[in-house]
């Protein structure tokens, strides 16, 4: 959204780099029961060693490129999504966020979740990746989630070969524009 | 030929009395939204929430335990099908735990992959001609119950889950699963 102000959040220069060190970890195995089997021991078989996000902050579609990862800053969603904060694609490039999060100081979390979902993380039962969020950290299960989807057995070997979703098919700005479409409510 | 008549009364009547007889509707209410609707204990209360990017529904039980109850792209799943291969890298050198206290046999990727050490049981079913994962506590009160359902095309997943349920609350929920039918 053009002229939202940005400076109170993660997202205040720019451009810049943010080193999200709550996504850092040893993941759960991703086999049925082995978190808990294996509870308090490093049971799985990937860890996310680091975890950097680069951005560039734009007011035009036009500036989107290719294989670019888009987060929108919206006034309102669209009634499918009506009165949420978000909304994204499980394994997505395009995912937006509401401008009234920054008033509400929920910005930054909303949308790191909706990072997560772009990489595959799907709801948990607490952390970042719970419905209703209640803190940053993100699970042993979410870790193993996306390293799963990302790098794993399941995975590609890189996010932007994901096949599990259309907008991958698509520039960046034409994955932007499809889900402005069908999710934003006077873009 | 009275007794018959008598006996046969005695039958239909205590199969009537269950959560579940639609008819009975002072036992069981009909839940319809526009992807899904189940039958559920009228004691049962059924709420929506809003979470930070999805709508989701709580049933809080008598006991006031809460069953989650989530149909979207975000739902959570389970990967039944996707159990490593005993060749998988790096399967031996992250499981270095004392085992004593687990029955396990001498290949430990097989036991994994046969969930020898799971909480829970997990079948395929169909519901409506749909596949559904069910997923059974092995002892009652101790794990999770549930039904994941993901259909074809990239549409809403389905997750109802309740953890730690009593022997009864387990028992309703597995009948709710039941008579689940879905609208699309």
């Amino acid at each position: 959204m053009n002229g939202s102000d940005l400076s109170s959040t993660m997202f205040s220069r720019r451009k810049g780099n943010i080193n999200l060190k709550n996504y850092k970890g040893w993941g759960q195995s991703m086999i049925p029961g082995a978190g808990k089997v294996f509870n308090g021991v490093n049971s799985s078989l990937d860890k996310i060693e680091n975890f950097e996000v680069d951005y560039v902050v734009v007011n035009n579609l036009d500036e989107i490129r290719k294989n670019d990862n888009v987060l929108l800053i919206v006034d309102q969603l669209n009634k499918t999504n009506r009165g949420e904060e978000a909304a994204g694609y499980n394994e997505g490039s395009v995912s937006a966020v509401t401008s009234s999060t920054i008033k509400r100081g929920t910005f930054n979390q909303t949308s790191q979740h909706e990072i997560g979902h772009g990489l595959g993380a799907d709801h948990s039962a607490s952390g970042l990746m719970k419905r209703g969020g209640n803190n940053f950290n993100l699970s042993r299960r979410s870790i193993g989630k996306i390293m799963w989807e990302q790098a794993g057995y399941n995975g590609e070997g890189t996010y932007d070969n994901s096949k599990n979703n259309s907008q991958f098919n698509m520039t960046g700005k034409e994955a932007s524009q499809k889900f402005i479409r069908d999710h934003v409510e006077d873009f | 030929m009275s007794k018959i008549f008598k006996y046969f009364f005695i039958f239909y009547f205590a199969f009537g009395c269950t959560y579940f007889d639609k008819n009975k509707v002072s036992e069981c209410k009909e839940i319809k939204n526009s992807s899904f609707s189940f039958c559920k204990p009228e004691e049962w209360k059924f709420q929506q929430k809003t979470g930070i990017d999805n709508s989701y529904y709580i049933l809080v039980t008598e006991n006031n335990d809460t069953i989650l109850f989530e149909n979207g792209r975000y739902a959570e799943n389970i990967n039944l099908k996707k159990v490593l291969p005993p060749s998988a890298k790096g399967i031996d050198t992250t499981w270095n735990i004392e085992s004593s206290i687990f029955r396990y046999s001498n290949t430990p990727s097989l036991d994994q992959a046969l969930g020898v050490f799971m909480d829970e049981y997990f079948v395929n079913d169909t519901i409506e001609n749909k596949v559904v994962k069910i997923q059974i506590p092995k002892e009652s009160g101790n794990g999770i119950t549930g039904l994941y359902h993901i259909p074809v095309n990239n549409g809403k997943k389905i997750t109802i889950r309740g953890e730690n349920l009593s022997k009864k609350d387990e028992k309703i929920l597995l009948k709710i699963f039941k008579s689940l039918s879905f609208n699309n």
